[in-house]
């Protein structure tokens, strides 16, 4: 069976290799939320229309977050909106049936693979590094260079494991997420492939002439194995669809964690 | 040994061993869900949120495995 993990359809920009697939469907996810945004703000109403109604609730369970942040803490709702709706979004585009786009000749040589734009590493791995430079920030904001000082604590030789965590966090945000859905299209991919792997004709040839005495042609029974073998991936179709959302939720809400801990008051 | 054969060997060891915690992990979360809502019904919708992040973080270290097995299957040469 072919099998690729981590392919990508490379192309060189300016030096600088650009992954393509990747590329365009996250031009796609930001144009569904940039679309849907300006779908929620275009007419803005007291009583509000159903999208508005919609976009209105994400605003406020997003800033409930943000209560621990202290007084001014309604402005870090935006980062927090932001990073939600691009991963859920990202993720769940990824469960559209990208494959048939290998029908296409030219698409298929490139050795592309069209899927959610978070099963790049380097995506994910972005998203991680702001969220690393805006809590950093917005913690300098506050407290001014004194957010230094909890490298320090509680003892000066606690700094090499303090500096530690500074790292550690991204690399885990962004793994998490990165290997989260990762894992999802490898398990649909394997699942997909491995009945079609498993059937072997010559073997339903010799089951339909001795044990079904021919009463069916064999190779009906190989296309209904295919069929029913196709069928296989679609609880983890909807399992990967609750994941897309839990991942998302557990990228913000570590987030909004680590926002409110730099810019807590010791 | 062959290279290759001593790679299949790492992989599944790797993942084998990598679910034991996490696999241990999601079984103490959903017992303690269990018995808290056993003991206060009322308060499923409350908690079981939390029992859902908490579970995608335990379930990311068993995905940490797989991604060390991913590593070494098909990206490491």
């Amino acid at each position: 069976m072919e099998f690729h993990i981590g392919q990508h359809w490379t192309v060189n920009v300016l030096g600088m290799s650009v992954h393509m697939d990747t590329l365009i469907t996250l031009w796609i996810t930001m144009a569904i939320i940039i679309f849907f945004a300006l779908l929620a703000v275009g007419n803005i109403k007291l009583i509000p229309s159903k999208i508005q109604a919609v976009f209105e609730n994400i605003v406020t369970i997003f800033s409930s977050l943000t209560k621990d942040m202290g007084q001014e803490g309604k402005k870090h709702t935006p980062i927090l909106i932001a990073l939600f709706l691009f991963i859920i979004t990202g993720n769940l585009i990824g469960q559209l049936p990208w494959k048939i786009l290998n029908f296409i000749p030219a698409i298929k040589a490139t050795h592309g693979e069209f899927a959610s734009p978070t099963n790049d590493i380097n995506v994910t791995a972005a998203l991680a590094i702001i969220v690393l430079v805006y809590y950093i920030i917005s913690g300098v904001k506050i407290k001014g260079l004194a957010y230094f000082k909890h490298y320090f604590k509680p003892v000066w030789f606690m700094t090499p494991f303090n500096m530690l965590e500074d790292i550690v966090r991204p690399l885990t945000l962004a793994l998490r997420l990165f290997a989260n859905i990762l894992a999802g299209e490898i398990l649909i991919m394997v699942l997909a492939g491995l009945i079609a792997s498993l059937l072997d004709p010559i073997a339903i040839n010799t089951f339909c002439q001795n044990t079904l005495g021919g009463i069916l042609p064999s190779s009906w029974v190989y296309n209904l194995g295919l069929f029913l073998g196709s069928l296989l991936p679609l609880p983890i179709m909807f399992f990967e669809l609750f994941v897309a959302f839990i991942q998302a939720l557990v990228f913000t809400l570590l987030t909004s964690a680590y926002i409110s801990g730099a810019v807590a008051k010791h | 040994m062959d290279l290759s054969v001593l790679k299949f060997i790492a992989m599944g060891l790797a993942i084998g061993f990598g679910v034991v915690g996490p696999g241990i992990g999601l079984g103490l979360a959903t017992k303690a869900i269990i018995e808290s809502i056993a003991r206060q019904p009322e308060v499923e919708g409350q908690i079981s949120k939390y029992f859902y992040i908490g579970a995608g973080l335990i379930e990311a270290c068993a995905i940490y495995a797989l991604l060390v097995v991913i590593l070494i299957g098909f990206v490491l040469k």
